[in-house]
């Protein structure tokens, strides 16, 4: 019994020395399979980030070249070509920048309108709480892709317009996690005692409830990346996402189905791109939760 | 109660109206004039100026709103664009497809994600429980449409057990509702899981155990009854989901249902059909949404305790 108190306290006095970063890090190293995860993603990231280093963009992934349609993989082209010729491993790389780009644009943008509009919706109360949370319910009741689907046909197909689709169907799930925090945190006696001491209102949110709120909504940013990433595969596989010519994995796919019965590599390919970049995310989405968790602080 | 189920009504029509008057005015936004796609590109500019006038469009967005909901409510969701069909007709066509596919999908994940997830914690950390969590983790990550591909590649073009598009047939109904179950169940089992989790460790529970319960008894009699509510609303919410965002699945399997109805509609710049579809995929998720509240208070006794403690003036 005494040792094991001592060693907690031990344990605390680690976390302490090596500040709040380095003990979430520690508890997340525990986890394997998001360790796994972290990986893959640093991989997914190196690769999109110097693919113009090693590939090249316009006459691989982009210009037809029908005399080399549709080869199975060998060694000129490691995942084969597609039906007009253009060489599926370029295509797939270009495709993690695609899919980052517009993801990661995606979840910063509902991140900063939507902890905004949950933030001020917590804390500020109120009227102004249930008139912008009825609004986020009313978001939030139609699924993503419908809302999603509806908004790219109003303003037309292209990046920008996927990415304010995606950002508008993202919006409600940060403003309810920011708001469910700012809730629990705004009421505390850490709060009140250093309202006490006469801290002003911006350095409570700067010094305390900003910190409080970075936890959940890392995690929550992380599981959205995940699904932004298949929405926007979705997107593209029904034709409203992005149009073919640009190498996005669903949008290949989509390309891939007329001849999927004797060129099945076409669809496995971009298809297994999609499960293990979504599934990194997940992994790191999983493992940062638990590694958060204050629950499993104490 | 009726207070409550009144209530509820209140805010599910409020939220179909907010639905609506949103996807309205972002339909409205669309480039192309009605009276244009309507009349076809032959059309005079007086005609189309005729058109746009009997059909009100020269009134602001608001008034044609509010014109709509009123419409609707008389059961008249306009007319079909392209066809000239009534939307309503045309969706009543749709639905048995989606419904059926929802049902066979969602039920099929509850009956083998229930059990799988029950079994995970009662085993938890246990490599049973390893590996389903892991295999919960790929299903999730797997998207919908490719999973379907596979499926079709194999099931229907290998071997050839089941056709690959429609449902002229029962078997045509099976592969597309295997796809939409195997993304349901991952939720399920993980739903079931942390709940079964968060229950093991009440007190009642160890009470139970220290009376002398048997496992079996702990878990399925005294752990699973406290459980079941937040399963069965998962469970509900998914099929609510589904009836909606059965979209990509029913598109791969070329099923006629709502999905496809509006992904066409969309294409097509058939704003009423769009408009009807989403408005009544929106009632729907709604009033699944809703009957789930209400089974919710009618089976959780600690609702009603706090009820009577309303009552009573305790709390």
């Amino acid at each position: 019994m005494k040792i094991s108190k001592e060693q907690t306290i031990d344990n605390q006095s680690i976390y302490k020395q090596q500040g709040q970063l380095a003990s979430v890090w520690l508890r997340f190293r525990k986890n394997k399979l998001a360790v796994l995860g972290l990986l893959i993603f640093l991989i997914i990231v190196v690769l999109s980030i110097t693919a113009d280093l090693w590939l090249d963009y316009d006459k691989q992934a982009i210009e037809h070249n029908m005399g080399i349609r549709l080869q199975s993989p060998n060694s000129d082209h490691l995942f084969g070509t597609d039906q007009y010729g253009r060489d599926v491993f370029t295509r797939i790389i270009y495709g993690t920048r695609i899919s980052l780009l517009i993801s990661l644009l995606t979840i910063v943008l509902s991140l900063v309108i939507g902890g905004g509009i949950g933030a001020m919706a917590g804390y500020f109360g109120g009227r102004l709480d249930s008139l912008l949370m009825r609004i986020m319910d009313i978001l939030l009741s139609i699924p993503a892709i419908l809302l999603a689907l509806t908004i790219v046909a109003a303003l037309g197909n292209g990046i920008l317009n996927l990415i304010i689709a995606l950002t508008v169907s993202t919006i409600p799930r940060f403003a309810y996690i920011v708001r469910s925090t700012v809730l629990t945190i705004k009421d505390q006696e850490f709060i009140e005692a250093a309202k006490a001491y006469g801290t002003n209102n911006i350095q409570i949110i700067i010094k305390h409830i900003i910190p409080n709120i970075i936890g959940p909504t890392i995690v929550q940013a992380t599981t959205n990346m995940a699904n932004t990433i298949l929405l926007i595969s979705s997107l593209s596989y029904v034709g409203l996402g992005l149009p073919s010519s640009i190498p996005e994995w669903g949008a290949m796919i989509s390309d891939a189905k007329e001849n999927m019965r004797h060129f099945a590599y076409l669809v496995y390919i971009p298809g297994i791109a999609i499960v293990i970049s979504v599934m990194a995310m997940n992994l790191i989405g999983d493992g940062l939760r638990d590694a958060l968790d204050p629950k499993l602080r104490n | 109660m009726l207070n409550f189920v009144t209530k509820r009504i209140l805010s599910m029509l409020l939220v179909v109206l907010g639905i609506s008057f949103l996807i309205f005015s972002v339909m409205s936004l669309s480039p192309g004039d009605p009276a244009q796609i309507i009349l076809g590109d032959g059309a005079s500019q007086e005609d189309i100026a005729e058109l746009r006038e009997e059909m009100g469009l020269n009134d602001n967005l608001l008034v044609r709103f509010f014109r709509y909901i009123w419409n609707a409510i008389q059961g008249d969701l306009g007319n079909s664009y392209r066809t000239g069909q009534a939307v309503l007709v045309e969706l009543l066509n749709r639905l048995p497809n989606t419904v059926l596919l929802a049902i066979f999908g969602v039920g099929a994940a509850a009956m083998i994600g229930v059990p799988i997830g029950i079994i995970s914690a009662v085993k938890q950390y246990s490599i049973i429980d390893n590996v389903t969590m892991v295999l919960a983790m790929v299903m999730t990550s797997i998207p919908a449409f490719w999973l379907g591909l596979l499926l079709m590649l194999r099931f229907a073009l290998g071997w050839g057990v089941v056709p690959a598009i429609g449902v002229d047939t029962w078997q045509g109904y099976i592969l597309p509702s295997v796809t939409l179950a195997i993304g349901n169940m991952a939720v399920i089992i993980r739903m079931t899981r942390s709940t079964m989790l968060e229950v093991f460790r009440e007190d009642y529970i160890r009470t139970a155990r220290a009376k002398g319960a048997s496992k079996r008894s702990v878990v399925l009699k005294h752990a699973l009854r406290n459980a079941l509510l937040p399963i069965i609303t998962t469970i509900g919410i998914n099929f609510g989901i589904q009836l909606g965002g059965a979209i990509v699945v029913e598109t791969v399997f070329s099923i006629p249902g709502l999905g496809t109805l509006i992904i066409t509609s969309v294409r097509q710049k058939d704003i009423p059909m769009v408009m009807g579809a989403i408005l009544f995929v929106a009632l729907m998720i709604c009033l699944v949404t809703f009957l789930m509240d209400i089974l919710y208070t009618f089976l959780d006794p600690r609702v009603k305790i706090k009820k009577r403690q309303k009552q009573m003036g305790v709390i």
